[in-house]
Parts: C-alpha cells; sequence; structure tokens
C-alpha cells in the first residue's frame, strides 16, 4: 500500500511491501532463489511480515473452500445459448463476417454430444445468405492474408436506409500492421435505422499516413479540416503538441483501388518544422498472419510535415480549436514544475502562447472565441477529531486569448463547463474536488476527503485533482454569445480569488495572466484586487438538473453546434479510459430535456474517452472485448428527429479525431 | 475456408467450449455478480460473444483465458450499466437512484466473514483472487481474463491478498465483538430471570 502519510513504527516500509509481494509471488510458485532468500531474511526478522504470510496461506485455504460447493449451472442453460448462437448466426450469415480468424487455422475437432447447435447451422448457412441479405448477395467476408480492413471500409455503401445530407465527416487514426498510423476522414452520408448487422460499413476516404512514435493522447481536427493537432504522451522529456496538415478528405470509395505506390508519411514526430520525412515501409507490405492489426491502403497524396507548437510539456485535459478555427488552446503543465497553465496558439503563429503562470489552470473548451476554463482552490477544512483535510473548490471563467481579458463565473462551484455554442445551455460538474497525492492510489469517487498532517505539507505534495461530492448538472446560461462579447471590457475582469469560497485557508492566487497583445501588461493579482467589484454577469442561470451523479470518476459532456444535442460521456469508476456514452436532445425553446426515445440506448453505450460531436453527428470508440470484439468506431448520425448508426469494421485500435 | 471466419466453424468450437467450461464461467459469473439468474443470462451472452469474437481467438490453448476474459468483460459491462443514474426530466428527479429488489437480494445471500470481506475489497482485486484461488487461472491466464500485463496481474493479486486480509481481519473482530455482546446480553437475561 502506498497511502499518503502512513508510518510503520520501525523498519523501512518498502521492505515490508517487497515482502509482501515476495510471500504473494511465493504462492504462485514465482519466487526466484535470491528473492526467497531475502525473504526468508526478513521473515526471521519481521514478526508482522511473518505473520501476514501465515494470513495469506489461511485465507487461501479459505478462498479455496468456495470451489467445494459451486453454484451449479441451470439445466435450460445450453438450449437458451445455443438458441442466442442460432440467432447470431442467421444474422451474421446475412451481415457478412466481422473479423478474419488470424494466425492458424483451428484444426477439426471432435464433436462433443451435445449435437443441438452445429446441424442448424449446416442448414442455415445456404439459406440464410441468400434470403437475408438484401438483393441477394451475401457482403464477403475479408480477404484472407491481406489487408482485412481496406477491404471492407471500401466496400461501397450497403442497405443504408437515412440518407444524411448534412453531417460533418468523422476522422480517426487508425493503427496499420506494421505499427504505422495512418489519418482516415470518412463521409457520413447514409446510416442504418437501427444497429442492423446487415449494413455496410462506414465507407472511408484515402488514408493519409501519419508517422508517430506511439499512440497519440489525443488528436483534434480543425473545423475546416485542413489541419490537425496532434498531442504526444508526456514522458520524462514531456511530450509535444505538433500541427499538421492534412489534405481535404477522398471522396467516399475512393480507396476501393489500393495504388501500389508507396506512401509518403507525415512526420510528426519532430519538434520542428520539417520537411515531408523520406518514405517508410507501405503498411501493406508487412505480413498480416503475423499480426493482429488490419492494413490500411497508402495514400499517394504527399502532406506536409508536422510543426510543434510547443514541447516539453503534459498537456492536461482537452485539447480544442475555437469555433472559427482562429485558435487552440488547451492546459499543461511544463516539465520544470508548476500548472498546469492555459496556452493558446493563434493559427499561423509559430508557437503556442503561454496565457497563465501561477495556480492551476484548466482548459475546458470555448464560447465563441472565448475560451472556458476552470481553477481550483486548495481548501483546508477541519475534518473532525483534529485531522485536517483538504478539499478544492473549483471556480470557472472566460478568457479572451486575445486580449487577455477574463469573466468570472457567478458561480463558484462550476468544474469543467461547457457551453453550448448558441449561449442557451452549460453543463458542469457541481460540487468539490478531491486531491489526488504523488503517492496516491486513486480511490474510489466520493471517497471522505483525504486527511493531511499539515496544509502545507498536502498542497506541496497535490500532483491533480479528481472529482469528490458533486453531480454533473446541466443549466440554462446566463448570457447569450452576443450580449458575453458586448459585455467583455477592461474593467469587468476578475473578483476577489476567494470570494464565494468556503473559508478557504489557503487559496491560490488568480491565475496571472500574460500580455497577450502588443503593449498589453498582464493582469497581476493586485491588479484583480484593485479592479471595481462588480457582479459577474455571465454563468450558470440555477436552473440546474441533475445528468448524472453518484460513480462519476471523470466525465466530458459537449453540445454540438447548433446546440439542439448534449453527448455525455462518464467514465466507469474504475477506468478513467472506459465509461458510457449517451446523447440527450435538447429543446432550445422550452430549454428543457426532450423526452421519449433517446438515440441511443439508456443508460449509454459503451465508449473509450473522447467521442466526436460535430453536426450531424456523434462518433465514438467502442472498447475492444465489447461484443468479445476489438475496438470500432461508431457514428450515430442525424437528420431532422431520423437517427441511424452506421460503424467500422473492428480493428486496428482507432482513436477518434475530434 | 482458410483465413475466414466459418460460421460452422465457430459454432462446432464454441459448442465444445461450452461443454468443457459453462460451469465455471457460470460458477465465476454467479461470484461476481451474486445474482444466480442474472449470472446464467451472463453466461448466455458470454458464449454468444465468443462465438462472434470467433476470429479473435489467436491460440486455441488460450481459449479457456479468453472466455474468462469475454465473462469478466460482460460482468463488469453490467456491473457498470447499474452505477449510472441519468436524469432526463427538466424536473430535477431522479431516476433509479433506489436499490432494485435483485441488489436487495443480493445483499442478503451474503453470508459469512470470508464473502462479507471480499465485498469489502475494490472489484478488481475480488475478480484477481476469484480467478486465481477459486477458478485456478495461471498468472498468464489471470493477465489475460483481467485484460492488463503479466506483472500487473501480479501486483493486483498482492494488492489484493493484503487487501482481503485486513477485509477479514475486521470482518472476524467484528464478529468477536458481536459474539461478545450476545454473550452478554445472554447473561444479563440469565440474571433477569433468577
Amino acid at each position: 500500500m502506498t497511502l499518503p502519510f502512513r508510518r510503520r513504527h520501525h523498519d523501512n516500509e518498502s521492505s515490508h511491501d517487497r515482502a509482501r509481494s515476495l510471500i504473494s509471488a511465493g504462492l504462485d510458485g514465482l519466487l526466484e532463489t535470491t528473492d526467497q532468500a531475502w525473504l526468508e531474511a526478513h521473515l526471521a526478522r519481521c514478526p508482522e511480515c511473518t505473520f501476514d504470510a501465515q494470513a495469506y496461506r489461511d485465507d487461501r485455504v479459505l478462498l479455496r473452500g468456495l470451489r467445494d460447493n459451486p453454484p451449479v449451472a441451470p439445466r435450460d442453460l445450453w438450449a437458451r445459448t445455443s438458441a442466442a448462437i442460432e440467432r447470431e448466426s442467421q444474422r451474421g450469415r446475412a451481415g457478412g463476417s466481422p473479423a478474419t480468424r488470424l494466425g492458424t487455422l483451428v484444426p477439426a475437432r471432435q464433436r462433443v454430444p451435445l449435437g443441438v447447435l452445429s446441424g442448424g447451422l449446416v442448414v442455415l448457412v445456404v439459406a440464410a445468405a441468400v434470403a437475408l441479405v438484401p438483393g441477394g448477395t451475401p457482403v464477403p467476408p475479408a480477404a484472407s492474408g491481406g489487408s482485412s480492413l481496406t477491404a471492407v471500409i471500401t466496400e461501397p455503401p450497403g442497405p443504408t436506409q437515412i440518407a444524411i445530407p448534412n453531417a460533418d465527416s468523422v476522422a480517426w487514426i487508425q493503427r496499420n500492421a506494421d505499427g504505422s498510423y495512418a489519418l482516415i476522414q470518412a463521409p457520413v452520408s447514409a446510416a442504418c435505422p437501427t444497429s442492423d448487422p446487415a449494413c455496410a460499413p462506414l465507407p472511408a476516404g484515402s488514408p493519409t499516413p501519419l508517422e508517430l512514435g506511439g499512440p497519440p493522447q489525443d488528436v483534434v481536427l480543425s473545423p475546416d479540416s485542413d489541419q490537425v493537432a496532434v498531442i504526444g504522451p508526456g514522458g520524462a522529456a514531456g511530450g509535444t503538441v505538433l500541427i499538421v496538415s492534412v489534405p481535404s478528405p477522398a471522396p467516399s470509395g475512393s480507396a476501393a483501388s489500393p495504388s501500389p505506390s508507396q506512401p509518403v508519411p507525415t512526420t510528426v514526430a519532430s519538434r520542428a518544422p520539417v520537411s515531408p520525412a523520406p518514405p517508410t515501409q507501405s503498411p501493406t507490405s508487412s505480413s498480416p498472419a503475423s499480426s493482429s492489426e488490419p492494413s490500411i491502403a497508402p495514400s499517394v497524396e504527399p502532406v506536409s510535415g508536422g510543426h510543434a507548437i510547443i514541447s516539453g510539456v503534459q498537456v492536461v485535459g482537452g485539447t480544442a480549436y475555437s469555433a472559427s478555427g482562429d485558435w487552440l488552446a488547451f492546459s499543461a503543465k511544463p516539465i520544470a514544475g508548476g500548472g498546469p497553465f492555459l496556452y493558446a496558439w493563434h493559427v499561423g503563429d509559430d508557437q503556442a502562447r503561454q496565457l497563465t503562470f501561477n495556480g492551476e489552470t484548466y482548459f475546458s473548451g470555448w464560447f465563441g472565441d472565448e475560451i472556458v476554463a476552470s481553477e481550483v482552490l486548495p481548501v483546508q477544512l477541519d475534518a473532525g477529531a483534529g485531522s485536517p483535510a483538504i478539499v478544492g473548490a473549483p471556480r470557472s471563467f472566460l478568457l479572451d486569448p486575445a486580449t487577455g481579458l477574463i469573466e468570472r463565473f457567478r458561480v463558484d462551484t462550476a468544474w469543467l463547463p461547457s457551453i453550448d455554442p448558441t449561449g442557451r445551455f452549460v453543463t458542469y460538474w457541481a460540487g468539490d474536488l478531491l486531491p489526488v497525492f504523488a503517492t496516491d492510489e486513486i480511490a474510489p469517487s466520493g471517497a471522505p476527503a483525504t486527511p493531511a498532517p499539515s496544509a502545507s505539507e498536502a498542497a506541496q505534495s497535490i500532483i491533480g485533482w479528481r472529482l469528490g461530492q458533486g453531480t454533473l448538472v446541466l443549466d440554462g446560461w446566463s448570457a447569450p454569445l452576443a450580449a458575453t462579447a458586448a459585455s467583455t471590457s477592461p474593467g469587468a475582469s476578475t473578483t476577489d480569488s476567494s470570494a464565494g469560497s468556503s473559508e478557504p485557508s489557503q487559496a491560490v492566487a488568480t491565475p496571472e495572466l500574460a500580455p497577450s497583445v502588443p503593449g498589453a501588461a498582464p493582469l497581476q493579482p493586485s491588479d484583480a484586487a484593485s479592479a471595481q467589484p462588480e457582479t459577474p454577469a455571465v454563468g450558470p442561470a440555477g436552473t440546474s438538473v441533475t445528468l448524472a451523479t453518484t460513480g462519476v470518476s471523470a466525465f466530458d459532456a459537449r453540445f454540438d453546434p447548433d446546440g439542439t444535442k448534449l453527448a455525455i460521456w462518464v467514465a466507469d469508476g474504475s477506468d478513467s479510459t472506459v465509461g458510457r456514452l449517451w446523447l440527450d436532445l435538447l429543446d432550445p425553446v422550452l430549454g428543457a430535456i426532450r423526452t421519449g426515445a433517446q438515440p441511443l440506448p439508456s443508460p449509454g453505450v459503451p465508449a473509450l474517452h473522447g467521442f466526436s460531436l460535430l453536426s450531424g453527428r456523434l462518433g465514438w470508440v467502442t472498447p475492444a472485448g465489447q461484443d468479445g470484439q476489438l475496438s470500432s468506431v461508431h457514428i450515430l448520425a442525424w437528420s431532422g428527429d431520423d437517427f441511424g448508426q452506421v460503424q467500422t469494421v473492428p480493428g486496428g485500435n482507432p482513436q477518434i479525431v475530434r | 475456408m482458410t483465413g475466414a471466419w466459418n460460421h460452422d466453424e465457430a459454432g462446432i468450437f464454441v459448442e465444445t467450449l461450452f461443454a468443457k467450461h459453462h460451469s465455471e464461467i457460470y460458477a465465476y459469473l454467479v461470484r461476481m455478480v451474486r445474482d444466480a439468474d442474472l449470472a446464467a443470462d451472463l453466461t448466455q451472452d458470454a458464449f454468444v460473444k465468443a462465438y462472434r469474437a470467433y476470429a479473435t481467438l489467436q491460440k486455441d490453448e488460450n481459449a479457456r483465458a479468453w472466455l474468462y476474459q469475454i465473462a469478466h468483460r460482460v460482468a463488469l459491462d453490467e456491473i457498470r450499466h447499474r452505477k449510472i443514474v441519468r436524469m432526463v426530466p427538466w424536473t430535477g428527479e431522479s431516476r433509479g437512484a433506489a436499490p432494485s429488489a435483485e441488489h436487495l437480494a443480493m445483499e442478503l445471500r451474503l453470508s459469512g466473514p470470508l464473502e462479507r470481506a471480499l465485498d469489502r475489497i475494490p472489484q478488481r482485486q475480488r475478480d484477481a483472487l476469484l480467478l486465481a484461488e477459486v477458478h485456478d487461472l495461471s498468472g498468464l491466464e489471470l493477465a489475460a481474463a483481467l485484460g492488463v500485463s503479466h506483472v500487473a496481474a501480479r501486483a493486483i493479486l498482492t494488492r489484493a491478498r493484503e487487501s482481503l486480509r485486513r477485509a477479514l481481519a475486521a470482518e472476524q473482530e467484528a464478529e468477536r465483538l458481536a459474539e461478545s455482546r450476545r454473550d452478554a446480553e445472554r447473561a444479563a437475561s440469565l440474571r433477569g430471570g433468577r
């Protein structure tokens, strides 16, 4: 255990941890000789660990006792299961196989005397293939031993039934069989009314090769679809944010005939403007049989190189372009320490500019051309029994990156708000935050505030924040876009940093802003104190409705461009990368969530973190293992009140481009 | 049909898997979700998903761990499904927040310090213990079933053993105190009856 501030009365704690680890490994027969000798020596002088070792052995006996009376499966379980598999088989034969069996074929097996399934299967093969596939032509399985993804995604659209005339295209990063990456953009023009397995997979345009050292942390497409921002994972040397120009998406089906030409990959690993990198091995030249990843037909169109707008940082949270496409903003921690701070990059500039210089500021999104961000105020509370505790009080604000002016929210408990682009709704976490210490193990959401020996010691070891008590809410927005823009003035900048917080004993200063335009002075905390006190004009209207409550460890909630759809992703409590995604329909006239049938089944569909919500469609990636499948890109598309779904063939570790 | 997904082959394969492993998969799911009817449904789902995912199994010798992995994901999905509480109307009312009858029944089935202790430790650790000690998965099989590396699986198992030790100690202490209280009440009752 590595709980913070834990103390033992003697000896080095790490030696006890090691002993417990070795005791456990010894139970599994995994102990090496040197470890065995060390453990024996340790146990000889440590009665506590000797006691633990005996307890582990006793507990194992208890656990193995559960084997003696196993639950007995119902008698009809096979009948039910085989019937379900038969139904699945019929659907599968109509829709084609989802994937190619990788590696060697299964040898012929001895039939077991259950005999319910296979006889029926043989009969169904012909009937289903001919009768159930529209047009009488079954979708062929992926090409064996070759480029399975290419073979399927370039199929012409199948029996789609809903025309989607005005949806934005969807883009994702796909990993090829040889470990290289490609950016794929796909127009969304039609979708199936339900998750019809007979529906053709999403047709894709030409892949654009990307040369990445590993899976990116995040990828964001500009509104004009002419460039992507690739956020690299921050390691010991820090990560980079690279801007990569991309060609216009090719029309649907253009990849149907993979070109034999070598691709010219985009180099995005460089930290400076670079010329296109030399060709690398063609993705299709690898042996599919030796890999579980599908291949993608390469694009023959060269693309410009990547340009690092910042390096040596760990990007924290999301990254997004402004609606106009003029700005890109994010928050990041420099490897030198401190932060996270806000950064913005004006398209065309050489480097991103740091906007805040103290405290902790977290980028949340855009409202027009203003950044929406949050900061945290560590608050020391008396948790009783003389044991102090620290919680984080969130505050949010709008920041104009062009002028450096900020407007604070009228409420003090909003964390990571997302404002409807039309200025009618806002969604945010209403509650407090709990500190994450350098030595902390993430505890379940809703756990009591972490005790700390002293405020100063605790504050120094805080490395981040997680959701505490609170709810994810939808609220009205008090100032429409036009009014907000008009109210932005040099006099209405900040309020007292401690105002509204619950008696903080240690409050961070208001974010110190950098001069963002020539001649403008940075806004210092002292400036804020001397500014005319003014009630913030913007913020939630105070008519909130709860969207999600207990069990929320992380969330992402965003609106579509016309403010009539709200996509909400909530993480699973034990894994912040996997969660559930649903879409609420908003009635802008009534200011309410529309009731009735939901476009995605309640309580949401399994989705990896990072969805993409634009006009006419919502895109996400399913976690591997859902329905026993590899990950795939799923699209919910709509035209008016008609909704449909379409998806790619599973495989390739796709990562949605937001 | 070399290299292609073969419905017949998948059906026969899953039928074989069912014959060999359905009892242990069902038992594992009962222990995970603590509801016999739900576990039966999830077992069915797991084998249907195994049929669908037949193409992703790379080596037949990994089939058992692969099946546990599918069953594990199916159960986790169900558990996640129960956690989410949503509110649709604009009225502020919640839905689904009250414990279900199924949940209450599950609670009632808990008996004995071991099961209560298992219930107190984190889900992932509990799953690791059940898979390793009750279902006898090897280290590599455990890693595959949990979808983590071998090293991570070992670390989870170590933490799980320590968590269980502490939880059992707490349960046993609680039982001891309860027994003492009952003894005291009996003694008081006897004294009152004289």
